[in-house]
């Protein structure tokens, strides 16, 4: 057991590294690339007339009034 | 395009700084609404094509296609003059009795054509400067850690500020969803639905108009403080370049209306307290407020290097850089090696450490589950951010966006 468990730790730490990397290297060379958000395109947010946290799978919503 | 100073005939240009218009021969300054011309006045009412006592349309309709509104476009004449010397394209409203070129003063502009173009309804004018531009970017690429030194070396082989002509869409909107979601985690993990019905209004979503410029680059190049648009002019347009909307108007409205239902769905969603969340049904309905043609600016920088070329942009009015230049692979290699090797052996410690302990059967295999999902997820956020990168490449060496650049009069 002692061999899967070293063999798990490995490839995690090759993982790890991995994704460390990917990270500095976009970090480092990837200039921008985000994008416009809500908040860019709207001063007031999103304004919820009606919530319903447990609905049936076939719920059909009301119509609109 | 150049429009002459009225004392010297040199070439004025839109000053960032003094935010007038500078002639750099004389050093005049000169106000930029005296070189525009006013478009008739009952074309500058803004008409809602969808008149507030009218059912809103449905998404559907709008895929049907509906009437052009090219009939209450404004257009814009100009005189453009060629300078038979040196190439430059000039602007002149006027009737003039100078023929100098404003270049490179030799008396040989000849006339063109007469440019029509839609007349923009709003602006926004550079704010930062060519110099700027260029230092942002170097100051950039000289920090990063995996960035070439030839890369960081670069010459520039042009520089140019281009005015992107964007369609600015300001819609309400609203929604019925219905989300499937997991409450709940591991043998408590359940399947839920949730409804919420919502509204929001957009302000100015802006969607380019040119069909030469991508529109994933475009976006990036967002977000712009369009808040801070103003009335148009002619006269901002001296000392940049500026392309005009070509792009099919139906097209870039579904466009506008599915870029409002992705930002508006991303705000609803978050109002859910569930993982895995998923629209399993939606009935959107929208109302297209107001909609406007306005120039963007946008500086575009090209040099080559390691045999390819690059575009990089910057924002002309925030400053913001996209872009992405390849990574020094041995530096990288290096620094991953390296760091690979350190966490292998400490995590491989561990893990053999943890494991030679008496756990159970049961709650091995559990770890063993839970410790290969990890590496998993890991694993594919890092593929993520290198496809993220890799595609951020694409689009910096793509030849359309260098011959959008580079396919004009020469620059002066």
């Amino acid at each position: 057991m002692g061999v899967i468990g070293a063999l798990l730790g490995i490839a995690f730490g090759v993982v790890l590294a991995y994704l460390i990397i990917s990270i500095m290297v976009k970090k480092s060379n990837d200039l921008g690339d985000s994008k416009g958000n809500y908040k860019d395109f709207s001063t007031a947010p999103v304004v919820i007339h009606e919530s319903k946290n447990n609905v049936s799978q076939n719920f059909i919503p009301p119509e609109y009034s | 395009m150049i429009i002459k100073c009225p004392n010297c005939d040199g070439a004025l240009e839109y000053d960032v700084h003094s935010k007038q218009m500078l002639c750099k021969f004389c050093y005049s300054y000169f106000d930029e609404n005296q070189f525009g011309t006013q478009p008739e006045e009952d074309m500058r009412d803004t008409i809602s094509k969808q008149e507030m006592d009218n059912p809103s349309d449905t998404m559907e309709q709008l895929q049907m296609g509906l009437s052009s509104e090219d009939a209450d476009d404004e257009y814009m004449e100009s005189d453009m003059y060629t300078c038979t010397a040196c190439g430059a394209e000039l602007m002149i409203n006027n009737v003039e009795s100078s023929t100098f070129c404003a270049y490179c003063g030799q008396p040989t502009i000849v006339f063109s054509r007469v440019s029509k173009c839609r007349r923009p309804k709003y602006i926004i004018p550079f704010s930062v400067t060519k110099e700027q531009a260029l230092k942002k970017i170097r100051d950039t690429l000289n920090k990063g850690f995996f960035v070439p030194q030839e890369i960081k070396d670069f010459k520039v082989e042009m520089l140019r500020g281009i005015y992107v002509p964007f369609w600015l869409y300001d819609i309400d909107y609203k929604d019925r969803l219905v989300v499937r979601g997991t409450v709940g985690s591991g043998k408590n993990s359940r399947t839920r639905y949730f409804y919420r019905k919502a509204s929001c209004a957009f302000e100015r979503i802006t969607i380019d108009a040119s069909k030469r410029f991508n529109d994933e680059s475009s976006q990036r190049l967002e977000p712009y403080r369009v808040q801070e648009a103003i009335p148009f002019q002619e006269g901002y347009l001296s000392g940049f370049y500026a392309d005009c909307s070509d792009d099919d108007k139906i097209k870039m409205r579904n466009m506008a209306l599915g870029r409002a239902k992705i930002l508006f769905d991303a705000e609803v969603l978050k109002s859910i307290s569930a993982s895995n969340k998923n629209i399993i049904r939606s009935n959107p309905q929208y109302k297209m407020v107001e909609t406007s043609y306005a120039l963007l600016p946008a500086w575009f920088l090209v040099f080559r290097a390691e045999n390819e070329h690059y575009t990089i942009m910057v924002n002309g009015q925030t400053g913001k850089l996209v872009g992405a230049v390849p990574s020094d692979k041995k530096k990288e290699m290096t620094v991953f090696g390296v760091m690979a090797v350190i966490f292998a052996i400490l995590f491989g410690i561990v893990g053999m450490t943890l494991f030679s302990t008496g756990i159970d059967s049961e709650a091995t295999g559990k770890l063993i589950a839970f410790i290969a999902v990890i590496i998993g997820t890991m694993w594919l956020m890092a593929r993520g951010n290198y496809k993220r990168y890799k595609m951020s490449k694409t689009l910096t060496t793509e030849n359309a966006i260098k011959n959008l650049v580079t396919e004009r009069q020469d620059d002066h």
